[in-house]
């Protein structure tokens, strides 16, 4: 105000407008104190009042013994007394009634300070955060309070707490680009809602406190205070002491973050370090395994074959009919033999964690697709045309993972694809579909395409297809719609499924019995590099 | 002049049923179940073909044994058995100069067969 007022000491007379910048500034000063908490009004009053009471006595006593009794030797040693005492008086009465006026604050500030002690105990993240939520919106009694935790690039609204009856209405994520965000991080302390009225992205609140915690230089979140329930202001001891509560707080989300974190990659390293064991062991077992087959499968052919150097003309039918007896075992227990060895190979292919890893590779998925069709050609003998591709001829699908694994799954779909042409011609045969033998044209219908970021192949058949019951069973191990005595494991479609999920993709199947079937592959292309 | 045939296998079994059924077949047949009778029989005999079981005694000394006969007689035609698919061993092997890797079990009609494509 005197610096408002001093152009008039120096002789500028402005009068009467001299005092309006004096009043202005006045208005300044009481809004700022108000609005930005810069003093409790209630102490500043309270300290006033006492300090004007306690000089009141102090030198209205004296003056009532001179002027009333003209006393004034005995006012002047009262005075004496009176000053020296007036001080200490002024200072007790002031700590009684802050006392009073200041319970409240004292009994969160005490409860505030053991809950900091306390939070480096929670392990849990949630719980934590949880746990700071409901403690100091209950010590400080606010309306509501939540906590926003950083998040990528953003920061998530958790565990809101609101007293009974009131909606919560508050962004449930905050980007760190908002201006909010900019100004807590540049302030570095907690900041009242008043601060951000002006900020558009601002919180449509009246009234409330944001603590943000930091560790280093990073924001890990705040926790947001809504009004106290009580209408008091937050002051400045609030603010200070909630830094305090802050950091404790920062220091205990980091430390159950690590230990999340620990935990999580301890668990993967076990489940590895458990899979590559059961690999090492299904790797171990199945050589054991192939080897008596392989014995087995040695002795069988080998006596088979001596039939065919045997001359049976002489014998009776007898004994002719008791020789393919014999040939006809020997004959199934080549089969199975033989089935037993494959049956071995596709559970060591899922049983091999790192066979992916050892064999993964950016390959064009186009190539692969090529490559089974090719196999399939090679291996069974089948009309060429009922094969029919759509494969876009320029583009190139690019994925990533093992080329040989991938190829084995497409294979085994069009070699499945084509078990069911046959069973469809089989039974329309037995009268078991009705339909007329000429009326059947066998078909496999290979697409493939580009669908945003995946490449996709189907295979469509219309085969014998599935009923409802075989459809919901298609990916369970050892299931099979085929009789087992003619072919089929029971892996195949289990083990292209597991193929299919190691390589991040999907597989859907569409089936009706009669109809045909058809499997849809998705893959992830590979990123550009 | 038949061909002459070396079979490495620790299985006693798996020897002979494939001697008896290649011998029927008019071959000659030479056994070994280990290392040093492996490599006894191929430099006396210098046989053609080999087939060649990868595990013996549980180890992949099946290599070795393959590495020296190439050194040896690099025109020899190499099979090798494995039991278990193993693209590592596979790789391994192709590069040390076998012929094919095969996956046991496998029939003795398929393995005539390998012989037959080989010297076509």
């Amino acid at each position: 105000m005197a610096s408002s007022d001093f152009v008039i000491n120096y002789g500028f007379g402005f009068y009467p407008l001299g005092f309006i910048p004096a009043i202005i500034s006045l208005g300044i000063f009481t809004y700022t104190i108000l609005k930005y908490h810069l003093l409790d009004i209630r102490i500043a009053l309270t300290r006033a009042g006492i300090f004007i009471i306690v000089y009141l006595f102090v030198l209205g006593i004296p003056f009532l013994l001179g002027y009333k009794y003209d006393q004034w030797k005995l006012a002047t040693w009262v005075t004496v007394v009176l000053a020296s005492a007036g001080p200490f008086i002024y200072l007790v009465l002031k700590r009684q009634t802050e006392n009073i006026l200041l319970k409240e604050q004292r009994r969160y500030q005490e409860a505030l300070r053991r809950l900091s002690a306390t939070l480096s105990l929670v392990k849990d993240l949630e719980r934590l955060l949880k746990l700071v939520v409901l403690k100091v919106s209950r010590l400080v009694r606010v309306e509501f309070a939540c906590i926003y935790l950083a998040h990528d690039n953003k920061l998530l609204q958790k565990h809101p707490y609101t007293i009974k009856g009131l909606f919560l209405d508050l962004p449930k994520e905050v980007s760190f680009d908002s201006s909010i965000i900019r100004y807590i991080i540049s302030k570095r302390a907690p900041v009242f809602i008043e601060e951000l009225s002006s900020m558009a992205d601002g919180f449509n609140l009246t009234s409330g406190l944001i603590i943000p915690s930091f560790v280093r230089n990073r924001l890990l979140g705040f926790l947001l205070l809504g009004p106290k329930t009580s209408g008091a202001l937050y002051t400045p001891e609030d603010a200070n002491l909630f830094g305090i509560l802050a950091n404790q707080l920062a220091l205990a989300i980091e430390n159950s973050q690590f230990l999340t974190e620990q935990e999580k990659t301890q668990a993967t390293l076990f489940a590895k370090e458990r899979m590559a064991s059961l690999g090492t062991m299904a790797g171990g077992m199945t050589h054991q395994i192939n080897n008596r087959f392989h014995a087995i499968l040695m002795a069988s052919t080998d006596a088979l074959d001596n039939f065919n150097f045997i001359d049976l003309s002489p014998l009776s039918e007898e004994s002719k009919s008791y020789i393919e007896q014999i040939r006809y075992a020997l004959n199934r227990i080549s089969e199975n033999a033989d089935r037993g060895g494959r049956l071995v190979n596709d559970f060591l292919n899922f049983s091999q964690p790192d066979r992916l890893q050892r064999e993964a590779k950016v390959f064009d998925l186009k190539e692969a697709l090529q490559r089974a069709i090719e196999m399939v050609r090679i291996k069974r003998a089948f009309d060429q045309e009922i094969i029919e591709k759509t494969i876009p001829e320029q583009t190139s699908l690019k994925i990533s993972g093992s080329f040989v694994m991938i190829q084995d799954a497409l294979f085994n779909l069009i070699d499945n694809a084509l078990d069911a042409l046959e069973k469809k011609a089989q039974a329309i045969k037995d009268k078991e579909l009705t339909l007329a033998e000429g009326d059947f044209k066998a078909r496999i219908m290979i697409k493939m395409y580009q669908k945003d970021s995946l490449a996709v192949v189907k295979i469509q058949d219309n085969g014998i297809g599935m009923t409802k019951e075989q459809l919901d069973k298609v990916f369970i191990p050892f299931f099979t719609t085929k009789a087992t005595s003619v072919k089929g494991t029971g892996l195949g479609l289990f083990v292209i499924s597991k193929i299919i999920e190691a390589h991040n993709g999907g597989i859907e199947v569409e089936s009706g019995y009669g109809q045909g079937t058809s499997f849809t592959l998705s893959l992830p292309l590979a990123k550009e590099e | 002049m038949s061909l002459k045939i070396l079979i490495v296998d620790d299985e006693v079994d798996v020897l002979e049923f494939q001697r008896c059924y290649l011998q029927r077949r008019k071959y000659q047949v030479f056994t070994a179940f280990n290392t040093p009778k492996a490599l006894e029989v191929f430099n006396k005999e210098s046989p053609s073909i080999v087939f060649l079981d990868l595990r013996l005694e549980t180890d992949t000394r099946g290599l070795e044994i393959l590495e020296e006969i190439k050194k040896t007689k690099p025109d020899t035609v190499v099979f090798l058995l494995n039991g278990i698919i193993d693209k590592e061993i596979q790789d391994k092997a192709l590069v040390l100069g076998a012929k094919e890797v095969l996956h046991k079990p496998i029939t003795n009609e398929v393995l005539e067969n390998k012989i037959k494509e080989a010297f076509l």
